[in-house]
């Protein structure tokens, strides 16, 4: 290989160099641009930036109560118009009285966590609630059978926890969490 | 065998004491003592009776799902006439001749208007209603149930040791071993032990 183009090489590898370095401040430019939002909103800043959050917000507030319905065993996620706004708005205040009375009894939510796990005979749930009698044993199966929290069988005797019952003592714990998590903040 | 040559036997019995017609953990039928009876005649073969006294239904049309249990019970008492087809030997040990008095107290002023009573519900049972049973085997251990509902229907149980059908004005409730069906007025639940569809 020549001198010449030794030399020419040595100045194409220069020349190469030397782009490579413009585009790469070309590009860190460009992205710097591109990162950047540049709005002219005078001296108003903080009300722009307020009445967008705002907006942001209400959108944002609107499409959940819209589309997620957050129940006692998790996030419903529905099409259109949530069907269970109205559901979930609207109390019936006795039947809700008559069942936050049923719940309001610590042995009775002891037993409603006990059938929990299944079906009971009263002996079997006895054995776990010792430290009440036979008698106010039944008085608080009958009180959680009333609210219908609780069905019994009629040939095997059997207590169950029903549907509306395993959501009541769910929804219980729930808000216990809640309250001890406020308090603890 | 065909239910449509049924005829009914001419003398009345009364039960001799409580009898459990049928009972499974999921139900039970039965007739208090001195319960009326006559029965149910196919090709000169006693295949099952009409009861009238005093009766009871329990059956348990829960489902129990991992989700909760879903129903209540039915539990009813029988004071109208009722059929029951099957088993016909058995409940038979339980009967005895009953005297004009049994007739009396159950408001019969003789055995011919038991009889008439009789005729007039196994011919709505099997000519009248919804479902036909003319085609209805019951040599097996099953049993069939007819009683008079509130709304002037029958209500029907077919029942053997694992299975049970149950129709009644507001309820459908189907079970055997392994899978239960109930459907109410205001919801359907289907349940394998694990899996439940509620629909409202």
């Amino acid at each position: 290989m020549s001198d010449d183009i030794k030399e020419e090489m040595k100045k194409l590898k220069e020349e190469m160099a030397g782009l490579k370095e413009e585009l790469r401040e070309m590009r860190k430019t460009e992205g710097e641009r591109r990162r950047a939002i540049h709005v002219d909103v005078g001296d108003r800043v903080h009300d722009y930036v307020e009445d967008i959050m705002e907006g942001v917000a209400e959108g944002i507030h609107g499409e959940l109560e819209k589309c997620i319905f957050i129940g006692p065993r998790g996030v419903r996620i529905t099409k259109g118009e949530e069907p269970f706004r109205e559901e979930v708005t609207q109390v019936n205040f006795p039947k809700a009285a008559e069942v936050m009375s049923a719940l309001g009894q610590e042995h009775r939510l002891k037993i409603l966590k006990e059938l929990m796990s299944g079906g009971k005979y009263i002996n079997e749930l006895q054995e776990q609630l010792s430290e009440i009698t036979t008698s106010t044993l039944s008085s608080h199966l009958k009180v959680l059978e009333e609210s219908g929290l609780v069905v019994q069988e009629k040939v095997r005797g059997r207590y169950l926890i029903t549907m509306p019952g395993r959501v009541a003592y769910i929804m219980a714990g729930r808000v216990v969490r809640f309250l001890e998590r406020g308090n603890q903040q | 065998m065909m239910w449509q040559n049924y005829g009914l036997g001419g003398t009345v019995s009364k039960s001799t004491e409580n009898t459990r017609l049928w009972q499974t953990e999921k139900g039970n039928v039965e007739i208090g003592k001195n319960t009326l009876a006559i029965q149910v005649i196919l090709h000169d073969h006693v295949r099952g009776y009409i009861f009238h006294g005093h009766g009871r239904l329990l059956l348990d049309t829960i489902v129990e799902t991992k989700e909760g249990a879903v129903g209540t019970p039915v539990e009813k008492e029988i004071d109208d006439p009722f059929i029951m087809l099957g088993n016909a030997e058995r409940t038979g040990q339980n009967l005895n001749s009953a005297s004009a008095e049994d007739l009396a107290e159950a408001g019969y002023p003789d055995s011919r208007e038991f009889v008439a009573k009789g005729e007039e519900l196994l011919n709505r049972f099997s000519k009248k209603g919804r479902i036909r049973y003319h085609g209805c085997s019951c040599d097996g251990d099953g049993l069939i149930f007819a009683f008079e509902n509130e709304g002037g229907n029958l209500d029907l149980l077919l029942a053997n040791d694992a299975e049970v059908v149950y129709k009644a004005m507001d309820t459908v409730f189907i079970s055997n071993r392994a899978k239960t069906i109930l459907k109410s007025c205001d919801f359907v639940c289907i349940s394998n032990g694990k899996s439940v569809i509620v629909k409202r």
